[in-house]
C-alpha cells in the first residue's frame, strides 16, 4: 500500500474513535429485546456518533468484554448494572416509560390460569440476564418462593416457543408486551396471571464508570439527552432521567 | 477417623448407586467431558457451554474424527471419570451408542446430553442415561416467525417429506393446529425419492392444495444434491409463495430461514448440566428438549422479485438479511 494511502487510513481510523474533545467514550450495551444486536449497533452508531459502541447479545459476552477491557459506561437493564461485580459503575441516567423506571411483570400461561400458590412446582420460562444462580435469587425475591425449575432463554421471543411446545408452564414477561407482542403473534389462548404483590423489572440504565468525569461524562450524557424517540423505543424507554 | 467414615459411607453410596444403575459421579472435582468433531461448525455451541460453565466445573474435550472408535470413547470416560458427558453430532452419538452396547448390562454410565444431532429422538431409545436437545426447530416456532414477517396470511403450509419423517411431520402438524396453521404434507416412500416424483409432489402442493407457504424440512433423503438441482430449484424458481427453509446452506432456495442458534444451544446444554448437578447427577424432566433459541435469516434477494411483502418492523428481529 502506498504510504499516503496508509496515512489516510490511519487518520480515518483514528478520527473514527475520537471526538473533538479526545477519545470517544466507550459504551457497552446489552439489552435482551427481540431487536438484534447488530441493528441496535447500527442505529446507536448513527444516533451517537461521538461514542464508541459495542452491543452484545448475551449477558456472558458483556461480562467477558468488561473483564477484558472496562468500558467508560454500560447500558443494560437495571438488574444487570446493579450486580456486585459491576460496582465500578454508577447509574447516571435511568430510562423511564410513563414516568416509571421499571415495568410490571406478569406470568403468562397457556389454555388456563395457573395456581400461583404452587408456584415452586411450575416450570417458569425467563429471559436469562444474570445466569442461573442469580436468576434464581432474583425470581425468589420477585415471586416470594424458591423456583427450582427455571427455563432460561436468550430473548423475549423465545419465551413464546416454550409455551407452544409445552416446555414451560408459565413465562415471565413485561406486562405491556402481553398485548403488543405475545397475543399479537400467537393464537394460543394465552392467560395473564398477575403476581401477588406485583413484580417489577428495572428498565435500561446508563451506568458510568466512577472515575469518568468531565468531558467524557459530558459527551455520554449529551448523547442520551439528544436521543430521538425512535431510538429510545429500540432501547425500551421513552425518556432518560438523572438519579 | 471421621474421614474414614466418610470414605466408607461414600463407598456404600457408590455401591448402592451402581447396583441401581445410577451414576454417583465423582465427588471431588466435577468434570464435563465434551465429545465433538473438530470442525469450526461446532465452535459456537462449545463456546456457549464454556462461557456458561466457567468457574462452575472442569471442562474437558475430546475431538472425534474418522479414526475414533467406541473403545476410544470408553477410554476417555474411564480415565477422566466425568460427572456428565456432552455428545455433538450424529457420528459421535453412534460411537457412544456402540461403546454402551459393548458394556455389561449392569454397567453405569454418566448422564449424557446430545446436541447438534439430526433427529436425536431416533437415537435416544437406544442410549442409556442420555437426553437430547433437538436440532430441528419446531415447525410451530418457525412458522409463527414466518407469519409475523410476511404481510400475506399464512394458513395452509405445504411440505414434502420422506416416510422416515412421518412421525416428526405428524407431531408438527398437531402442534401447528393450535396456532391455526394447517400443515399439508406430501409423503414420499423410499422408492419415490427421485427428482421426477419430488417435482410432481411440489407442483401438486403449489397448484392444487392452495397452500400459502412452503416449508422445506431438513430431510437429507429428499434434499440430495441431485434432487435439489433437478427438482427443487426448477420448481421453486417460479414459486411466488413464501418459502421457509430449515437447512442453513439451502437458504438461497427460499425466502426465510429459521435455524437453531448454536451458541444459545451450548448455553442451554450447560444449563441442563447445572440442573443435573443439582439433582445429584440424575437426569430429570423430559429427555428431549427443543432448541431454546433460533437464528432468523431473510433472503430479500429472492423475496423482492417474488413480490413477497415483508413487515418492516419485523425485519429488526432478523439475524441476517441477504440483500
Amino acid at each position: 500500500m502506498k504510504s499516503w494511502i496508509k496515512i489516510l487510513v490511519i487518520c480515518a481510523l483514528f478520527a473514527g474513535s475520537m471526538t473533538a474533545q479526545g477519545p470517544a467514550p466507550s459504551l457497552y450495551i446489552y439489552l435482551p429485546s427481540n431487536i438484534r444486536p447488530y441493528i441496535i449497533q447500527k442505529r446507536m452508531e448513527t444516533a451517537c456518533p461521538n461514542l464508541s459502541i459495542t452491543v452484545y447479545g448475551h449477558h456472558r459476552e458483556l461480562d467477558k468484554a468488561v473483564k477484558n477491557k472496562i468500558p467508560d459506561a454500560i447500558l443494560a437493564l437495571e438488574p444487570v448494572t446493579s450486580r456486585d461485580h459491576y460496582d465500578m459503575f454508577q447509574p447516571a441516567l435511568y430510562g423511564t416509560v410513563g414516568g416509571k423506571r421499571y415495568e410490571e411483570l406478569v406470568l403468562v400461561s397457556r389454555d388456563q390460569t395457573v395456581d400461583l400458590t404452587k408456584i415452586s412446582e411450575l416450570r417458569i420460562g425467563v429471559v436469562d440476564i444474570l445466569g442461573r444462580k442469580n436468576m434464581r435469587i432474583m425470581l425468589a425475591r420477585m415471586l416470594g418462593a424458591e423456583i427450582p425449575n427455571i427455563k432460561p432463554v436468550s430473548r423475549l421471543e423465545d419465551l413464546l416457543s416454550l409455551l407452544q411446545v409445552r416446555e414451560a408452564d408459565v413465562i415471565l414477561v413485561p406486562e405491556p408486551m402481553v398485548e403488543t407482542y405475545y397475543k399479537k403473534r400467537s393464537r394460543l389462548p394465552l392467560r395473564t396471571n398477575p403476581i401477588v404483590g406485583g413484580a417489577k423489572m428495572g428498565l435500561a440504565v446508563l451506568a458510568v464508570r466512577e472515575d469518568i468525569s468531565g468531558t467524557k461524562r459530558g459527551v455520554l450524557m449529551e448523547a442520551f439527552k439528544k436521543m430521538d424517540a425512535n431510538m429510545n423505543v429500540i432501547l425500551g424507554v421513552e425518556q432518560w432521567e438523572v438519579p | 477417623m471421621i474421614s474414614v467414615e466418610i470414605r466408607n459411607s461414600m463407598v456404600i453410596f457408590a455401591l448402592a448407586t451402581c447396583a441401581t444403575g445410577l451414576w454417583a459421579g465423582p465427588r471431588e472435582a466435577d468434570t464435563l467431558l465434551v465429545f465433538r468433531p473438530s470442525s469450526k461448525y461446532f465452535d459456537d455451541a462449545y463456546n456457549g457451554i464454556t462461557a456458561a460453565l466457567e468457574g462452575s466445573l472442569n471442562l474437558r474435550k475430546y475431538i472425534v474424527d474418522g479414526n475414533t472408535s467406541p473403545d476410544d470413547i470408553g477410554d476417555q470416560i474411564d480415565r477422566i471419570q466425568p460427572s456428565m458427558v456432552v455428545l455433538m453430532e450424529n457420528t459421535t452419538v453412534a460411537l457412544y451408542r456402540n461403546y454402551q452396547r459393548k458394556q455389561s448390562d449392569d454397567h453405569s454410565f454418566p448422564p449424557a446430553i446430545v446436541l447438534m444431532t439430526l433427529y436425536v429422538d431416533s437415537y435416544l431409545p437406544n442410549l442409556k442415561n442420555t437426553m437430547g436437545i433437538a436440532y430441528e426447530v419446531p415447525g410451530i416456532t418457525s412458522l409463527l416467525h414466518l407469519r409475523a414477517l410476511v404481510q400475506a396470511p399464512i394458513r395452509r403450509v405445504g411440505a414434502v417429506y420422506s416416510s422416515k419423517l412421518e412421525s416428526f411431520f405428524l407431531d408438527q402438524k398437531k402442534d401447528c393446529l393450535a396456532e391455526d396453521i394447517v400443515l399439508v404434507g406430501s409423503r414420499l416412500e423410499k422408492e419415490d425419492l427421485e427428482p421426477r416424483t419430488i417435482k410432481k409432489a411440489l407442483q401438486q402442493l403449489l397448484r392444487k392444495e392452495k397452500i400459502d407457504a412452503l416449508w422445506i424440512l431438513n430431510d437429507s433423503t429428499v434434499l440430495t444434491d441431485k434432487n435439489v438441482r433437478r427438482a427443487w430449484v426448477p420448481v421453486l424458481q417460479r414459486c411466488r409463495k413464501p418459502i421457509l427453509v430449515s437447512v442453513r446452506n439451502l437458504i438461497e432456495l427460499g425466502h426465510f430461514g429459521v435455524f437453531p442458534d448454536h451458541y444459545s444451544m451450548g448455553e442451554q446444554a450447560a444449563d441442563i448440566v447445572l440442573e443435573t448437578r443439582e439433582s445429584n447427577w440424575q437426569l430429570r424432566g423430559s429427555n428431549l428438549r427443543p432448541p431454546s433459541s433460533v437464528l432468523k435469516i431473510v433472503n430479500k434477494l429472492k423475496a423482492e422479485p417474488a413480490k413477497i411483502k415483508l413487515n418492516e418492523e419485523v425485519l429488526l428481529e432478523m439475524d441476517d438479511i441477504i440483500e
